[in-house]
């Protein structure tokens, strides 16, 4: 058996910091039947075998791979390179593709990250307990990334129009290239992506969503659209900062919810996307 | 850590000067103040060591009692703004202080009894900070602390008693009020937002709950039944007059309007007259 903080969780050779994690394995089996034969003759598979990741962890602003991965899907050559992760869950080891990257901030909390992967290569490993070769939380927490320093938008002008929480996913499309007599891809085709902002604020500003309106210049006055996820310990000093920045020029306003309810002030969720 | 308060020795009760805002409050018989930070265990697959996160609100609170001596200091803060405090030892040394900021009064209480000096039970939710606090951190609270420290105006002191309350209700003539509690509710939401470690806003949760309380020894006083409700029901405009014993003159005044009888209950024994509760509400919109 091998309890939970036996269990290592590394990303790219970098232990995160995970309440949970998951692989799972499925070939694609199907059934065989045939004239003259009674029941099924047997299962034999019909496509590669793939596996699914996903990881909960806490964020770290100063540092990661996730977003690094968003990054160069968004300005490098992909097309030519497609960007894999090696992920190690307890030992077993696989190569993933980001399939999803998410992420809720509320205020006063600790901003927890969701990540989700597909491996189109076998796993490899066993089970096993953690052998002490891999650090988590390089920086004693003051580089978390936390609901009192996440900034829409930069932190000079987050308090202009405040926004109550916000939810950040992104999700990318791949598709593996295989030939006959080769059972692991040849190549893996980056089909496109997109990310999702969902904002909550009390301010409204109605919608041509025939045309769509731009982010720039809809979140405040001053036309910024940095959010900045700057590390905890800004909170008590200017120094050793990191900050992650997330940029939302580019994303249009898909949806306005006004939703009003008792004992609380009447809330605007926004909802843009950007195509990647 | 209100260790650090003690420079040297115990504080007696004569170097606890309270003061909400620049108003030093007479009468103060006790006064708790205290807090819980929003620490919390970080725990992940592959921990060993103990770390800890900010995670929710901290939660803080001050509470006061205090008699009812020369005015009532607390009445004013059952609306929307929120008040700085601060105990002093000395106020030739404000920096040794223990002190709150943006106090909100969720809970105010006045009971008059006879044989006893009519007292303010307050209890303050504090969505600021709290403790022992320099005195150049908070612009507000240091203009508070050099106002302290020059002094502050002297209040005529007046005294109340049970003699000297006034209530307007005609069934109270002839039926004798033993005691009395009036008792204001005033929810508080504090609105937090990203990137902010205090509210964006704090807004009042109204309607704004009052509950008047009677304890009456009963003469002629005419009882209601449960069914009277919803159509028959009791509502009445209660006055309070608490006055000061010498001069009369009114230290505070509680007037509420639309109060709705909404309980009574009958005592009988054999060691005095016949009693009776009487409790009725109201609820205030903004």
């Amino acid at each position: 058996m091998i309890y939970y903080d036996q269990c290592d969780v590394v990303l790219n050779g970098s232990g995160i910091m995970a309440e949970s994690a998951e692989i799972g394995v499925s070939p694609s089996l199907a059934p065989i039947y045939s004239l003259g034969r009674r029941g099924v003759w047997n299962q034999t598979p019909t496509a590669p075998i793939t596996s699914n990741i996903s990881i909960n962890y806490y964020l770290e602003s100063f540092f990661d791979h996730n977003k690094n991965t968003i990054d160069f899907i968004k300005t490098g050559d992909v097309t030519t390179y497609a960007p894999c992760s090696t992920i190690i869950i307890g030992n077993v080891t696989g190569s993933g593709y980001l399939d999803s990257f998410s992420f809720t901030a509320q205020p006063n909390s600790p901003i927890m990250a969701n990540a989700s992967y597909t491996c189109f290569h076998e796993l490899i490993g066993d089970l096993q307990q953690k052998n002490n070769r891999y650090g988590y939380n390089k920086t004693n927490s003051s580089g978390l990334a936390h609901g009192y320093t996440l900034h829409v938008t930069s932190s000079g002008n987050s308090q202009i129009i405040p926004t109550y929480s916000l939810n950040y996913s992104f999700s990318a499309d791949w598709k593996p290239m295989y030939k006959i007599g080769d059972k692991n891809p040849i190549q893996i085709n980056y089909l496109g992506a997109n990310e999702r902002f969902v904002l909550n604020r009390d301010v409204y500003t109605g919608l041509n969503l025939i045309s769509g309106v731009s982010m720039t210049g809809y979140l405040n006055v001053t036309g910024d659209t940095n959010l900045d996820i700057i590390s905890l310990n800004s909170v008590a000093n200017t120094t050793n900062l990191s900050t992650m920045n997330f940029n939302l020029s580019g994303a249009k306003v898909s949806n306005n919810l006004i939703s009003a309810q008792i004992d609380d002030f009447v809330r605007i969720q926004t909802t843009a996307i950007n195509y990647i | 850590m209100i260790n650090n308060f003690i420079a040297n020795g115990y504080i007696g009760k004569e170097e606890q000067l309270v003061f909400l805002g620049t108003e030093q409050l007479p009468g103060v018989q006790n006064l708790n103040l205290s807090y819980t930070n929003n620490s919390t265990l970080i725990k992940h697959l592959g921990m060993s060591g103990c770390q800890y996160v900010p995670n929710g609100i901290p939660s803080a609170s001050v509470d006061i009692s205090a008699l009812l001596i020369s005015n009532d200091q607390f009445i004013n803060f059952t609306g929307n703004s929120g008040i700085n405090g601060f105990i002093l030892k000395s106020r030739n040394n404000i920096s040794e202080n223990i002190a709150f900021t943006s106090g909100y009064l969720t809970n105010y209480t006045c009971q008059c009894s006879i044989g006893q000096i009519p007292q303010i039970n307050s209890s303050f939710v504090i969505l600021g900070d709290i403790g022992k606090i320099p005195t150049g951190t908070y612009s507000a609270l240091k203009t508070q602390l050099s106002s302290a420290q020059n002094g502050w105006s002297t209040l005529p002191l007046k005294i109340a008693d049970p003699g000297s309350v006034d209530l307007s209700l005609n069934s109270f003539v002839t039926n004798r009020v033993q005691d009395f509690t009036v008792n204001i509710n005033v929810p508080r939401n504090p609105i937090y937002s990203l990137g902010a470690r205090f509210p964006n806003k704090v807004e009042t949760n109204y309607p704004i709950e009052c509950n008047v309380n009677f304890n009456i020894e009963v003469n002629d006083y005419s009882f209601k039944k449960v069914t009277d409700y919803p159509f028959n029901d009791t509502k009445d405009n209660i006055t309070i007059n608490v006055k000061d014993l010498d001069t009369q003159q009114n230290i505070i005044s509680y007037a509420f309007s639309g109060m709705s009888l909404y309980s009574e209950s009958y005592s009988a024994n054999i060691d005095g007259n016949v009693k009776a509760t009487l409790n009725y509400r109201g609820y205030y919109g903004r």
